[in-house]
């Protein structure tokens, strides 16, 4: 198969593959601990989650026999065996049985990634096998106890490496008895994951649709045949998947009947490709159902089958109906065995025996019998029905041009995603340079028609702006879910019983956010579990749940994205955390005159921990820091809540968009600043009465009794100002975290949405601004790092911080003190 | 202006040729001719309005808007220590590509690009060495005339800059 692919597509193949597989080992661990879970509570293992779980790897299995990838085929075949085990109820799960999964979970990733390096999974056979063996001790402990296995499953089906995506296609030809699997799976199946199973089924079915075309053109033709049928093969099974019955069940028929052109004992005419065809027509009618929220049932199959039925009966020879019937019940025989090979093995076995040896027994016979009579009386209303899906189709071709058609979805490289936001930057930039073009001014017309234009294309833009900004947005669920994992580890790691609960998960942000928000939330829920969790012990004295709970919460506030990462721990202790900011000369005097959320904040400074003992997860002080730079390196903010022995709230407050904030552009002298618009509290001129001169030279002004200091802008940037006069200028008051000063400018000119441009690399990052912005007529204009400036106006947090940049110097020498001691 | 163009469209045919070796793109300062490597000059353009930015040193003279770009500008008269002089329609900025980064160089006025095989270059005199001297990597010679060969990247990354990277970085 693979020969048939360039380079290049095969490359693409194992990309996607990696990618799914992560996806699906990203399913996975969460529902492995939860499993664990359910079964400490109760000793009782929920069917569906284990289902779950095992499709899950099934799929796996399926990707990796597909492409060839052998130690991924064994590995994951082996924990199939094991889950099925379970499935079956032959065992209960311990946490041991977890443990493996999960190591097996980590095996799985490491090959991964050297299949996304290297293109194979070569050089990690003896890895696989102590996974293997591991497994399959497991396996036989379980296997070998005789109570516990009625339906002794042989041990060889351990060793078999049989990769073949086929046994698990549960494909029973029963109407009566669905397969048990479509029952349970509604309440794990996520939109997402339908979603995708209707594009692909789109694709399958596309596949399908031009084989049978070409075969109908070339009847003998193999290599289509092959195609229309392995198209049709993955269909069933993923509709199997979801339990789409009706579609499984029909693609199940049109294999079969493809199956007997296969083998030659029905010649495809252009009746039968035509009904082939509509058939395949049908089924994408059911897969758009689907995508539309209905159900997913199909109008009249039973006709649909009874003709495919009666196709494979046409090879009317004498030797036709009997041997024939028989063949249906061997496929359908076998057909059982593959869809439980436990349960009906001997049944199956005895019912394979008899048919092909006497054609005439009863049971081959009463079959036929059965499908001729059925199929008589359906013949005529699959026609009528024919007609009406004919009509309904044409009906949706039409729809799906409006809205309610088919979703699709196109894989994009990121850095195209990314250079098409900074068109679109440019493209408002350059808008808002035409409309504001100062030759305009010049001009004596009217621009009532110019105007009425420049507002259309400004609405164009602003559309185009969004949806740009929002092909970038992900929802944090993949994030979210990792700390699943996290959380099982570090709380058996630290002997304390925790519950996570993830609540917004849906919750959208941008690509950028996610991949800095990932480290500060491990460091965030590392603390809170070594640190602020009691132990169970403890807990239980103070009255509390002895198993402890942490929440992760995502959620839009305005216009920003708040995680709050909750425990209902011990709290942060005021006193502890006052002493060692003290002891390491933080602040000054005794801290009782600030106020709790400068105390909080105390906690992100590097290096900072008030944890007695460092422990191999945290207490030497650098993962907040981490915290709060991370978040701010996304122009976020940290708040903390926290209530003695009840618990602590951490709140990042992200902002939506990464490219455009709200700005104020303000006027020193010649040149233009910006001033985030969330900074600024006020704006006003001042009295020469409320201004105070202190006598090293500093400005105090007093704003109904709020003392505030003074900084001049123009001499912070050293540039020539109009006024040097407070009460000829404009003072604007910018707070940062509770921390608040005056900024005196010339001139406000107004407010406006600018797109955020980093200065160049040359510079790195810090010096009171904060990165630049093109105006309306192509000028660059500075934004003011509010912060920094705050940081640097107000010393006495950080003793000898003449400019943040020194600042800085100092926290990074430290940092390395830190990480090295 | 169209003296410009042609030159970038020189600059395009060298870029096709892939013949970069031994072209430089001459400037003039005061009395002298300067020239750097053609490879990092990516276009040259005339002098914009430079918005000036705080905390750096004087010859950065701040950054400017290169078709929604944002990128920092170097004078290289202050660089060198010369006099500063008014900017005029000739003066142009020199934008190269140093490290991934797009740079601008501000000079009085650009000249031509021109051949100069490794055998005619000297190196940098040894006597004497003022301060400016370190960015020198060769002299040229060009029939009669001598043209400095600058080292690009002295010009943008001395201890001072360098010392801005690394404390942000």
């Amino acid at each position: 198969m693979s020969n048939l692919l360039s380079d290049t597509e095969q490359l693409e193949l194992l990309a996607g593959f990696v990618e799914e597989s992560n996806e699906m080992l990203d399913e996975v661990e969460p529902q492995l601990v939860e499993l664990e879970k359910s079964s400490d509570q109760s000793g009782q293992v929920d069917p569906d989650v284990i289902n779950t779980i095992f499709r899950l790897f099934h799929s796996l299995k399926g990707g990796a026999g597909f492409l060839g990838f052998t130690t991924v085929g064994k590995v994951t075949h082996t924990a199939e065996t094991l889950l099925d085990l379970f499935r079956k109820q032959a065992a209960t799960l311990n946490s041991d049985h977890i443990d493996i999964l999960i190591i097996t979970c980590d095996f799985l990733r490491q090959l991964f990634e050297n299949i996304d390096i290297k293109h194979d999974d070569l050089g990690f056979e003896n890895e696989a096998d102590v996974i293997v063996s591991r497994l399959k001790l497991a396996i036989d402990a379980i296997t070998l106890e005789p109570e516990s296995q009625p339906r002794s499953v042989s041990p060889v089906l351990a060793d078999s490496v049989s990769i073949d995506p086929a046994p698990a296609a549960p494909a029973g030809p029963e109407v009566e008895a669905p397969p048990t699997e479509s029952e349970v799976p509604q309440l794990v199946i996520t939109p997402e994951m339908t979603h995708q199973f209707t594009t692909e089924a789109d694709e399958l079915l596309e596949t399908a649709e031009v084989a049978l075309l070409s075969l109908e053109k070339e009847n003998d033709h193999q290599e289509y045949l092959q195609q229309a049928f392995r198209a049709l093969h993955s269909f069933k099974g993923n509709a199997g998947f979801f339990g789409f019955s009706d579609l499984q069940r029909l693609s199940h028929q049109t294999e079969t009947v493809l199956d007997s052109i296969r083998g030659n004992k029905i010649v495809g005419d252009n009746d039968l490709f035509s009904l082939l065809l509509e058939i395949v027509d049908s089924l994408r009618e059911g897969v758009s159902r689907i995508s539309r929220g209905e159900d997913p049932k199909i109008i009249g199959i039973t006709g649909w089958i009874s003709l495919l039925n009666e196709t494979i009966k046409q090879p009317s020879a004498a030797k036709a109906q009997a041997e024939l019937s028989a063949e249906e019940a061997i496929v359908k025989a076998a057909e059982e065995i593959i869809d439980d090979p436990q349960q009906d093995e001997v049944a199956a076995q005895t019912d394979v025996d008899v048919s092909p040896a006497t054609a005439n027994t009863a049971p081959a016979q009463k079959v036929s019998v059965k499908i001729t009579t059925d199929a008589a009386a359906s013949v005529k209303p699959a026609a009528l029905e024919r007609r009406t899906v004919e009509d309904r189709r044409s009906q949706d071709r039409r729809t799906e041009d409006g809205q309610s058609g088919s979703k699709q979805t196109v894989r994009v490289d990121v850095e195209k995603l990314d250079s098409l936001l900074d068109l679109v930057g440019e493209l408002v930039i350059a808008e808002a340079m035409v409309a504001q073009n100062p030759d305009l001014k010049g001009v004596d017309l009217s621009l009532d028609r110019f105007e009425k234009s420049v507002m259309q294309l400004d609405k164009i833009t602003r559309d185009l702006q969004g949806i740009a900004t929002a092909i970038r947005m992900i929802p944090l669920a993949g994030t979210f879910r990792h700390m699943i994992r996290l959380v099982r580890d570090l709380s058996q790691k630290a002997g304390k019983k925790v519950e996570l609960q993830l609540i917004g998960e849906e919750t959208e942000v941008d690509k950028t956010v996610i991949e800095q928000i990932n480290d500060p939330l491990v460091h965030i829920i590392r603390n809170s579990i070594d640190h602020g969790i009691e132990t169970p012990a403890d807990r239980a004295a103070l009255g509390k749940d002895p198993a402890a709970s942490v929440t992760l919460e995502a959620k839009y506030v305005g216009g920003e994205v708040w995680i709050m990462i909750t425990d209902d721990g011990r709290g942060l202790n005021r006193e502890k955390i006052l002493s060692k900011a003290i002891e390491r000369g933080l602040i000054s005097g005794d801290g009782s005159d600030l106020e709790e959320e400068a105390i909080w904040q105390l906690i992100f400074q590097p290096g900072f921990s008030t944890a007695d003992k460092i422990t191999d997860v945290s207490g030497r002080g650098v993962g907040m820091d981490v915290v709060k730079r991370n978040i701010e390196n996304i122009r976020g903010r940290v708040d903390v809540r926290t209530s003695p022995s009840k618990g602590t709230t951490i709140i990042l407050r992200i902002p939506l968009t990464l490219a455009i904030i709200d700005g104020m552009i303000v006027r020193v002298g010649d040149t233009r600043y910006t001033i985030p618009l969330v900074a600024i509290k006020e704006s006003l001129r001042p009295r020469l009465q409320d201004v105070t001169h202190t006598m090293d030279g500093k400005e105090i002004v007093n704003i109904r009794g709020m003392l505030l200091p003074v900084l001049r802008l123009h001499e912070l940037f050293n540039v020539r100002a109009e006024h040097t006069d407070l009460s000829e200028g404009i003072i604007i008051v910018v707070e940062n975290q509770g921390e608040t000063i005056c900024l005196f400018v010339d001139e406000q000119l107004g407010q406006q949405q600018i797109v955020i441009k980093g200065l160049s690399d040359y510079f790195g990052a810090a010096q009171c601004v904060s990165g630049c912005t093109i105006l309306g007529d192509g000028d660059i204009s500075l934004i003011i790092d509010v912060a920094g400036i705050i940081a640097m106006a107000e010393p006495p947090k950080m003793p000898g911080a003449s400019c943040l940049r020194n600042d800085n110097r100092n926290i990074y020498s430290e940092n390395r003190l830190q990480a090295t001691v | 202006m169209v003296e410009k163009n042609k030159l970038d469209e020189e600059l395009l045919e060298m870029e096709e040729e892939d013949t970069q070796e031994g072209k430089y793109l001459t400037f003039a300062m005061g009395n002298e001719e300067y020239g750097i490597e053609i490879r990092n000059v990516t276009e040259i353009i005339g002098i914009q309005n430079v918005t000036e930015l705080p905390d750096v040193p004087p010859y950065v003279k701040g950054v400017i808007n290169l078709r929604g770009k944002v990128i920092p500008v170097v004078d290289v008269r202050l660089r060198f220590g010369l006099q500063e002089r008014a900017y005029d329609e000739r003066t142009c900025i020199v934008v190269v590509n140093l490290n991934k980064m797009s740079l601008g160089l501000i000079v009085d006025s650009v000249s031509e690009v021109q051949d100069i095989p490794a055998t005619d270059i000297q190196p940098p005199p040894r006597v004497n060495q003022g301060e400016a001297s370190v960015y020198i990597q060769g002299l040229g010679k060009v029939g009669n005339e001598v043209k400095i060969l600058l080292d690009v990247h002295r010009l943008f990354f001395d201890e001072e800059m360098e010392q801005i990277a690394v404390s942000n970085n």
